[in-house]
């Protein structure tokens, strides 16, 4: 051998938060000990273990932040050995190590909650990024969870009063307000606000509440059969129609109907609809007999009826018969404070609904950055990721590396800040939030940000220092240390001084 | 390394990053280990004994594999699935092709490791 290459060095190394992790490596091949101890040296200090024995003695001994198990082993199955790793700490990532990668015992060991597994012969590049990403893991996870899967639960219905922004606020009183008034509701928001929980919540609050509620989707059938489901139909009355039908109206007499994307009707539908709501009368499709009905009428859309007046798309009286009583609900993005409550929510459902029982919750990266996205598809869009993120996790805590991709992005590995995310320039984000919220504490949330910024940035300067940090900030020491503990402020004299949210900054 | 072993050994080469040292250390490993287990699995076809044709078939080829992905050492795969299926004749008839091949491989990554 002439020459002497050495593995380049960990460029992440310095973002461990502790100073070296740990790792076991379990394999009766003598070669892959020798490898993984050469290559993942410089990331990680190795224990190897020869047999399964071996291996979950060292386990019971030492502190591990991962490990690497190799599927056959010659005294136990490597699954077998995963079992009682797990029974030790369930928060230990486990990698297999396999000659056989598309093997049924990868798949198991996937299914039962594996961390990753890689292919032998191992490539060293591959091996060490995904320890890393083990250790990474293992290192988020061991925090406390920002948000815990076992707070609540509560039936569906319950989804609607989650969050205490004073949009939603608004929305609340208004179905107190009109729930019990007899009159028509027009229920107006983005997709996947929510709506049908709206009219929900106003047929139960109703008088009607022991009468029937039934919901038809206006844009799921085209304009003739939205006719018949809606009004009925006479025997014969067009092609098929091979005996009478009820329609909604009728059977829901008494009761409540919710015309859900009210918008996409015909004009010959809307004409009908407007007649119900003005004299409570209708015929059958095919039909002559004039039938009467009570029925409260609750429609929702996201489309802009006014501008389909305008444009001659949809008829105006109805438009005005509709909404006399208008509830608008918030897109997502403008109560984004509403946002961990509606994950803590969707959290428990899910981990109750794929049987999670290991589950503990989400990181706070996770939450942080659940709470900063736009949220194009609403509640409905939050709800989707969270029960996809409950399903995809192998690890008790739910991290940022199982979002989506879209928000996950905005993810940077500590150590790594993205502009948006450098301390102080969120302020302007924070005041448009808290607009939005119609908050009544901006001056003073905005100034408690201000303050931690100017803090910190000085804390920095000073490398830490807080006497001098004081001094040039013309406070007293004291008055800097109540700063620094109220803003959880957490001082590394050694590295840098990062904030609770995550953020941390290299001081030179 | 000389430019014919960089050569032969390409993808195990790369497969450790480019570190000649650490494809030598694994070479020494495999060429102290794999004499053994080529014996015992040369005996065990002999005696039939398919539960341990399996297991040593599969420790050699996690060994070896290290160097080569090819023939010989694929070979050792339809070897393991025989003896799994419990099939002396057709254990004996691979063990047969490939063992000259083995024995090659194993003298290369010897000199590998000198």
């Amino acid at each position: 051998m002439a020459t002497v290459t050495t593995f380049p060095e960990s460029k992440t190394l310095s973002k461990w938060s502790k100073a070296m992790p740990s790792l076991l490596v379990i394999d009766d091949d003598r070669a892959i000990l020798a490898l993984t101890e050469k290559a993942l040296s410089p990331i990680a200090d190795i224990v190897t273990a020869a047999s399964a024995a071996e291996g979950l003695e060292e386990l019971s001994r030492g502190s591990f932040d991962a490990v690497l198990l190799d599927i056959q082993l010659p005294d136990q199955n490597g699954l077998a050995v995963y079992c009682e790793i797990r029974e030790h700490d369930r928060r230990i990532p486990v990698i297999f190590m396999t000659v056989e990668a598309a093997s049924n015992t990868a798949i198991e060991a996937m299914q039962l909650g594996a961390f990753d597994y890689i292919a032998k012969p191992l490539h060293v590049e591959q091996l060490r990024d995904l320890v890393e990403k083990a250790i990474e893991q293992r290192q988020i996870s061991s925090v406390p969870v920002a948000i815990s899967a076992d707070d609540e639960g509560g039936d569906q219905s319950a989804e609607l009063f989650i969050g205490r922004s004073p949009a939603m606020l608004d929305v609340f009183k208004a179905i107190g307000k009109v729930a019990k008034q007899d009159v028509p509701i027009l229920v107006r928001g983005e997709s996947g606000t929510g709506k049908e929980l709206v009219a929900r919540a106003l047929f139960q609050y109703s008088h009607r509440c022991d009468e029937t509620f039934l919901a038809v989707n206006c844009a799921a059938l085209p304009d003739n059969l939205l006719e018949s489901e809606l009004f009925g139909h006479e025997k014969g009355a067009f092609t098929g129609a091979e005996s009478r039908r009820i329609g909604k109206f009728e059977q829901c007499n008494g009761g409540t109907l919710f015309l859900d994307e009210i918008g996409d009707m015909a004009p010959a539908v809307q004409a009908k609809v407007l007649r119900v709501l003005q004299e409570q009368r209708f015929e059958r499709v095919g039909g002559n007999k004039e039938l009467t009905t009570d029925v409260r009428i609750i429609a929702a859309t996201n489309r802009p009826l006014e501008q389909m007046v305008d444009d001659g798309d949809y008829r105006e009286d109805l438009l005005y018969r509709l909404n006399g009583v208008t509830i608008e609900l918030p897109p997502l993005r403008d109560r984004l404070s509403d946002v961990p409550s509606l994950i803590r929510f969707f959290l428990a459902q899910a981990k109750q609904e794929f049987n999670k029982a290991d589950l503990e919750g989400l990181s706070p990266e996770a939450v942080d950055l659940l709470t900063r996205y736009d949220w194009p598809g609403n509640v409905r869009q939050l709800r989707a990721v969270i029960r996809r993120c409950v399903l995809d996790t192998v690890m008790p805590v739910i991290t940022p590396d199982v979002l989506p991709d879209a928000i996950a992005k905005r993810h940077h590995p500590p150590g790594e800040l993205s502009t948006d995310d450098e301390p102080g320039r969120q302020l302007p984000r924070l005041v448009s939030r808290l607009l939005n919220e119609k908050s009544t504490n901006i001056y003073s949330e905005a100034m408690e940000y201000m303050e931690r910024y100017v803090i910190l940035k000085v804390l920095q300067a000073t490398e830490g220092n807080q006497s001098r940090a004081a001094e040039m900030l013309g406070i007293t020491r004291g008055k800097l240390r109540d700063r620094i503990n109220a803003y959880n402020i957490v001082l590394k004299s050694d590295v840098g001084v990062s904030d609770h949210d995550g953020m941390e900054t290299q001081t030179k | 390394m000389n430019p014919s072993q960089k050569e032969r050994f390409s993808e195990a080469l790369a497969r450790v990053a480019g570190d000649e040292d650490t494809l030598g250390m694994l070479a020494t490993i495999a060429a102290e280990d794999a004499p053994d287990m080529m014996r015992e699995l040369r005996r065990e076809v002999a005696d039939g004994d398919m539960p341990e044709v399996a297991r040593t078939s599969h420790a050699l080829k996690g060994l070896l594999s290290a160097f080569e992905t090819k023939e010989p050492v694929s070979g050792l795969e339809a070897l393991i699935e025989a003896a799994r299926e419990n099939d002396p004749v057709t254990v004996a008839s691979l063990h047969q092709k490939i063992a000259p091949s083995l024995a090659d491989l194993l003298e290369e990554i010897r000199q590998l490791a000198s």
